[in-house]
């Protein structure tokens, strides 16, 4: 077990490192040769965790005498982890596949000549910062992982080196690092007064420093995922090439932050329900921000990152739920990372391949696209369906037990019609939206949209697969969490 | 194979059947063959079984298939009665509507029948679900399923404007019905024992229904807004109009004859089978009744006024649709109405309105198919370009009179059978203090005038008069080709035996009735409707016929006076003159002087111009401010980051490469810290 851990932990590291110094089509085959690995020993440690109790191990340092009683490195899996580690090597996997053939020449958005071996080093350590993220058992070693990931995402915002990409990868930067900065003061309240760095040790603060600490992490969370006030650098980043947006949104970076708080959630900290309150009604306040800023967006990766931050929003709502004592709605929020993930990726690998064919993201230039390419707007609607929570595709799971968990709480009357009046407002914009892009007379750029390789085709109708398909590997996760 | 699995396999191969005409579908003249291979095997499987459930009355429930853990739902496939019935609706009118399907989609060369077969398999799939599903969460399940399916039929001609808005407006509108549905399902599962079946459902509701009286309304009218919704009911039947003609014409009738119809098998489900007979009944019994009355009214009358797109066949046959609809909704109130006061009355009410349920599935059905024919020969849906078609093509005639007269309720039809049991339920049944059903049941039955002369329109625009081809096309003599002519036939006859032997379908009808009322409400089939020979006598009373309908010996006198006629003709001997039409001694071409529908209902068409309230998709504009707020890097961190520039640059000023400034520099700062330290150290 722990041979594996290691494999999944190490393994993208490696890939890194031999996928940026070798050359043109071989750091490709290096990328999907370690990303298959990598998650091939998570998919055989996650079945383990199906069967057994979650594992964990630590490691001191003997070699740090003023760290050397406490355990600051280790590798931890439960079922929240698995969740999580699910998430990013499998849509690692697929975005890495698709990545090869979508930096090429013959993208008519954007030819890509050069920089694949930078694109894969990146791309590789960015996976691997995120399992590192979903496999620490500590703080600590969450901290360092946390702003790994916010340096390769700066690094593949602005791959392309034009003077947007390289402006919106600095902005994604600071706010996220802004973030990491209150986490680091929490790492250094919990280290004065407990002397531990692990996540159980935020408990055994007194409580309005508990609360402090908690609030700081919060504020880590909201500019990791996008949320008011922290969250204009998520639309921004949308100049990143699609393949890095899908990742960035199905599995990685935005899904840190809500992770970080589920993660605290089944710490034993106690919260008080105050702390839920604030967290619903900022998460309430992002979702119809973002849902209200729908009707503006002409560029579909911008309307589909807005889509992300409601979404994210849902998971806040259902992770604050879960502070005020509902387990459904935090096993809802849970299972909204993976079910949201493969939704939103294949959303946004299919908006990848409309820009790849057609040469633009706009969705005013758009129109018919369905008599070139059937496949995107089969794949499209799915990716709607999924998202939005029409049964029963993946989305429609977890938001169900987020309204469940919503019931169970007091006054969730109100929340739970918000949620479901947002639901049907996002439901009907996407499909509107997917309407004018694929159906009617095709546009001048639809009728020039070229085929999409094979291998960029193959990955969307796998993510169709999983928007059917996520909840079945989810729901068994999550069931057991904070019973 | 017992029934309930022949039921499910026959679900899963139309599954199958999907995904074989997805494969096959670029073969264009076998791909028709093979779906309407797999939807007859289905129908073979279902029809049998639900046949022997209904007669039977056994109630059937499959093992738990599926289990979702976190939230106890269960796949359980449970068969009725009532559930047999729909399914013996879905088993023929799938059957019909593909076989009509094979030859009537050659019409559409220009698009790919991938996305026409598979959805349609699908859709057929997805409403056996729905019957059949005992648990609120796969039933939504399914039900969203049957509407993605039909949304993806109703834009089938994806580059047209029309399809591509209506299509939009159906998916949207009833998804959010959905979304009621969706919510009164948590509620549900969150008041009751955490458990999503239709029996611990039953069970909550009786027990909210003594308890909470005012989640119990919130409750019954999610359901009403979620069933009524796809039901077209007033006001939420917007979508109708433009939905159903945007699809084929199969899938219309498929719709109308489906679709529309399971909005009624949910309110059945929730309202007489799972709400215990209480209060609750009357109040929802008198809304739906008023609804469904609303309905009738308007839905019809708005069939009259020019405004239905130019005389559009499909369109006209959809606001009918409302209308019928409303038609059931009337009966259906008036039998939750009476169910806590007049079993009795309730179950007759009840029973009217699944018959005319029933026949309604029948000439709807046929009515779009007659539509989809005429279409289908000429190429136009307006009733202005054509007249006379009855020449070219007689059959089709013939059974669009069937199907509009059974419509409009002419006896011996089906459709007379059924209204004349509505309207003697709501006018000879007891009264509530104000004598509203009466009123209802009199608008009702002057409504069903408008229905007579809106069909006389359709019949006398597009089959009688003297033919005329639409412009610039030429039509030769021939009807449509055989495939389509059979479920037409089948169809127009099914509508002449339920009219003429109307106990048959009312034994159906009963058994359905009895499984969805609680057992200590169920009659004998001869306690409501008599024991007359095919006929029907309404005991009303409970013991004295109220009214006898005997269509078989009506239809023997009406052969007997067409007889007698014939030979008082032939008696006088006139001979017959074939002569053109005088137009007062000029010489006009005959088009221009034809009776076209647009002449029909002048005065009508005045008072009733838009009767329906039509909403658009409002156009509005983003309000500049919101923008503005909304922008937090225009009014927060951009002021931020040039604020902190603006300082870092001031202070960068201080760097200005002299060294003795920095040694005032220096000097100044060591003062600084020597004046702390005095200051502390004192």
């Amino acid at each position: 077990m722990l041979a594996l851990l290691v494999i999944t932990l190490l393994a993208p590291f490696v890939g890194a490192l031999f996928a940026g110094l070798t050359r043109g089509r071989m750091s490709h085959f290096v990328a999907i040769l370690t990303s298959g690995i990598t998650l091939f020993a998570a998919a055989e440690t996650v079945l383990a965790i199906y069967s057994r109790a979650p594992v964990r191990y630590d490691f001191l340092a003997p070699a740090l005498p003023w760290l050397s009683k406490v355990p600051i490195f280790g590798l931890a899996l439960d079922s929240l982890g698995s969740v999580m580690l699910i998430g990013i090597t499998l849509i690692g996997f697929l975005v890495v596949i698709y990545s090869g053939d979508y930096l090429s020449a013959r993208n008519a958005e954007h030819p890509y000549h050069k920089g694949n071996p930078r694109y894969f080093f990146w791309l590789l350590l960015f996976i691997g910062s995120m399992v590192g993220v979903a496999l620490s058992p500590n703080l600590l070693q969450m901290f360092v992982f946390w702003e790994l990931t916010t340096l390769c995402s700066w690094a593949l915002i602005s791959h392309t080196q034009e003077e947007k990409a390289l402006r919106s990868g600095f902005k994604a930067l600071i706010m996220t690092h802004l973030g990491g900065l209150a986490f680091i003061v929490v790492l250094m309240l919990t280290y004065a007064f407990t002397g531990s760095f692990d996540f159980s040790s935020l408990g055994q603060l007194a409580a309005p420093l508990k609360a402090a600490a908690f609030i700081l992490l919060l504020a880590a969370a909201w500019a990791k995922s996008a949320q008011i006030p922290f969250h204009t650098w998520l639309p921004d980043a949308m100049e990143a090439p699609s393949p890095i947006s899908a990742y960035l949104h199905g599995a990685a970076m935005v899904k840190a932050g809500v992770y970080l708080i589920a993660r605290l959630l089944i710490s034993g900290l106690n919260l008080p329900a105050g702390l839920g309150l604030l967290m619903a009604v900022m998460a309430l306040l992002t979702m119809f921000m973002a849902v209200l800023a729908y009707f503006r967006q002409d560029d579909l990766k911008r309307l589909l990152a807005y889509s992300t931050i409601v979404h994210l929003s849902y998971i806040f709502v259902g992770l604050s739920l879960g502070v005020i004592g509902s387990t459904a709605g935090y096993q809802g929020a849970v299972l909204h990372i993976l079910c949201h993930g493969a939704a939103k990726a294949t959303l946004f690998l299919c908006a990848g391949s409309i820009a790849y064919s057609a040469g633009t993201r706009r969705i005013s230039d758009l129109r018919g696209l369905a008599s070139k390419r059937p496949l995107e707007g089969v794949v499209y609607l799915i990716g709607v369906l999924a998202v939005t929570g029409v049964p029963p595709f993946a989305g429609f799971w977890s938001k169900f037990l987020i309204f469940v968990g919503a019931l169970e709480s007091p006054g969730g009357w109100a929340l739970l019609v918000l949620l479901v009046a947002e639901s049907v407002i996002s439901f009907g914009w996407l499909l509107w939206i997917g309407q004018k892009i694929f159906l009617g007379k095709p546009s001048e750029a639809a009728s020039a949209a070229g085929n999409p390789p094979p291998a960029m085709t193959a990955v969307l109708v796998v993510g169709m697969v999983l928007c059917l398909a996520m909840p079945i590997i989810g729901i068994p996760l999550v069931q057991g969490l904070l019973r | 194979m017992s029934s309930e699995q022949a039921i499910l396999s026959a679900a899963v191969v139309l599954v199958i059947g999907a995904g074989v005409c997805t494969i096959m579908a670029w073969r264009r003249q076998i791909v028709g063959w093979l779906a309407f291979f797999f939807v007859a095997l289905a129908s073979a499987l279902t029809f049998p079984s639900a046949l022997y459930v209904l007669i039977s009355g056994y109630d059937i429930k499959s093992s738990t298939l599926l289990t979702v853990p976190v939230l106890n739902a269960q796949l359980i496939f449970r068969i009725d009665a009532l559930s047999a019935l729909f399914l013996l609706i879905i088993a023929v009118i799938s059957l019909l509507t593909t076989l009509y399907s094979v030859s009537y989609m050659t019409r559409h060369q220009k698009y790919h029948l991938a996305t026409y077969y598979p959805p349609l398999l699908l859709f057929f799939a997805s409403i056996i679900g729905v019957i059949c599903a005992a648990d609120w969460f796969f039933f939504i399940i399914f039900w969203e399923l049957m509407s993605v399916c039909s949304y993806a039929l109703v834009v089938f001609e994806k580059d047209n404007p029309v399809s591509i808005r209506a299509g939009f407006k159906y998916i949207l509108i009833t998804h959010a019905a959905t979304a009621a549905m969706f919510i009164a399902a948590i509620l549900m599962w969150q008041f009751g024992t955490h458990s999503f079946t239709f029996e611990s459902s039953k069970a909550t509701l009786a027990q909210l229904a003594q308890a909470q009286p005012a989640l119990t309304h919130i409750l019954l009218a999610l359901w009403l807004i979620g069933f009524g919704t796809k039901a077209g009911m007033l006001p939420f039947g917007n979508w109708l109009p433009d939905a159903y003609p945007a699809a084929p014409s199969a899938a219309s009738a498929a719709f109308g004859g489906s679709m529309t119809k399971v909005g009624i098998y949910g309110l059945l489900r929730v309202f007489c089978w799972m709400l215990p007979p209480s209060g609750y009944s009357e109040t929802w019994g008198m809304v739906i009744a008023l609804l469904g009355a609303g309905s009738v009214f308007v839905g019809t009358l708005s069939t009259l006024p020019e405004h239905v797109a130019h005389d559009d066949t499909k369109r006209f046959l959809s606001f009918h649709v409302i209308g019928q609809i409303g038609y059931m909704l009337l009966g259906l109130g008036i039998g939750i109405y009476f169910l806590n006061i007049n079993p009795l009355v309730a179950t007759l009410a009840l029973m009217a309105t699944v018959f005319h349920l029933v026949n309604n599935v029948c000439y709807k059905s046929l009515l779009y198919l007659n539509a989809g024919s005429i279409l289908y020969r000429t190429n136009t849906r307006d009733l202005n370009q054509v007249s006379g078609l009855g020449a070219i093509m007689p059959l089709t005639a013939l059974t669009a009179a069937v199907g509009a007269l059974a419509i409009a309720g002419m006896p011996p039809l089906n459709g007379f059978a059924s209204k004349w049991m509505l309207y003697s339920v709501s006018i000879l049944s007891p009264q509530p203090m104000f004598p509203v059903f009466v009123i209802l049941g009199v608008m009702a039955m002057f409504i069903s005038l408008v229905t007579l002369a809106s069909f006389l329109k359709f019949i006398g625009a597009a089959f009688l008069g003297t033919f005329a081809a639409p412009k610039n096309n030429t039509l030769d003599r021939g009807d449509v080709p055989l495939t389509m002519q059979i479920p037409q036939v089948v169809l127009a006859g099914l509508c002449v035996l339920f009219g003429l032997v109307p106990a048959l379908p009312l034994f159906g009808v009963h058994k359905a009735i009895s499984a969805a009322l609680p057992a200590n409400m169920q009659h004998n089939l001869a306690d409501l409707i008599g024991n007359a020979p095919g006929g029907v006598s309404l005991m009303l009373t409970g013991n004295q016929p109220t009214g006898i309908w005997l269509p078989l010996i009506v239809f023997a006198a009406l052969l007997i006076c067409i007889g007698l006629s014939k030979w008082i003709y032939g008696l006088g001997g006139a001979a017959r003159r074939t002569v053109s039409g005088w137009n007062c001694g000029v010489d006009i071409p005959s088009e221009l002087v034809r009776y076209q529908a647009r002449s029909f209902y002048g005065p009508f068409k005045k008072a009733f111009s838009r009767l329906y309230p039509m909403v658009g998709v409002p156009k509005m504009g983003y309000p500049n401010g919101l923008a503005r707020l909304f922008d937090i890097d225009s009014w927060l961190y951009g002021p931020l980051v040039r604020f902190g520039r603006g300082i870092s640059e001031r202070l960068s000023h201080t760097h200005v490469g002299i060294p003795q400034m920095y040694l005032i520099w220096q000097v100044a700062g060591a003062a600084l810290v020597l004046t702390a330290l005095f200051l502390m150290l004192k």
